[in-house]
């Protein structure tokens, strides 16, 4: 299982907090992304501002991904 | 007292500086600030902040390290609401601690330029005419620039 949390306004279109199996043929956050648009009809994961992390580590979309992981993608930030 | 916590409970800024103040008797200067959730003549009812953790006060613990450092200070404390707030209710509360008080003024601002561009927060406005998710403003990347990287 890994846990992927969208935040801020990616939380309505991508339903918040997600445990789910490690899918089939994913090894990166690139193939993550590209998953999770496809299964939600969107490109909004796409974006440059949108940042990935893993692990409590902001990462770049080479980074591999692994069962147990705990990601997020993150929009640009709101501010306090 | 902490110097940082971040939680959903409402926040009595004067409670806060009462309790503060108390824990540097030997400061010559004490500042703080405290925000609000703007009501926008009536147009946005009700602000709801997330966050993401571990990160949102890592980041915060380490910003105020180097407000700190950088200002020499006795201490500071930051507290900082996150859920669903209604118009008028404290979401911020910043405090800083110093031998004087230009450096507990200073100290204060740019902490509170961290927080409304850096701090890893998303906003969202719930009024009149639906919901929004708000990004900081051009004025507040602009206060935020007036800092020289250490």
């Amino acid at each position: 299982m890994i846990e992927v949390e969208f935040c801020g306004r990616l939380s309505t279109p991508f339903n918040g907090v997600q445990m789910i199996d490690l899918p089939e043929g994913v090894k990166t956050v690139s193939d993550l992304r590209s998953h999770f648009e496809r299964k939600f009809q969107t490109d909004a994961l796409t974006h440059i501002t949108i940042r990935a992390v893993v692990n409590e580590s902001i990462v770049t979309d080479i980074h591999e991904v692994f069962d147990g992981d705990r990601i997020a993608f993150l929009p640009p930030v709101g501010g306090g | 007292m902490e110097q940082v916590l971040i939680n959903e409970d409402p926040l009595d800024a004067g409670a806060l500086l009462s309790e503060f103040t108390n824990n540097f008797p030997a400061a010559g200067g004490i500042v703080n600030f405290s925000g609000q959730v703007r009501g926008e003549n009536g147009q946005v009812k009700t602000l709801f902040l997330s966050r993401y953790e571990p990160l949102t006060t890592r980041h915060i613990e380490d910003a105020v390290d180097r407000t700190i450092r950088r200002f020499d200070l006795h201490g500071v404390c930051v507290r900082h609401r996150v859920g669903l707030m209604s118009a008028g209710e404290t979401i911020v509360f910043c405090a800083a601690a110093a031998a004087h008080r230009r450096a507990a003024f200073d100290a204060c601002d740019f902490l509170m330029d961290y927080l409304k561009t850096n701090a890893i927060f998303w906003k969202r406005e719930d009024g009149l005419d639906g919901s929004k998710w708000i990004e900081p403003r051009e004025q507040d990347y602009k206060d935020s620039q007036r800092w020289s990287p250490l």
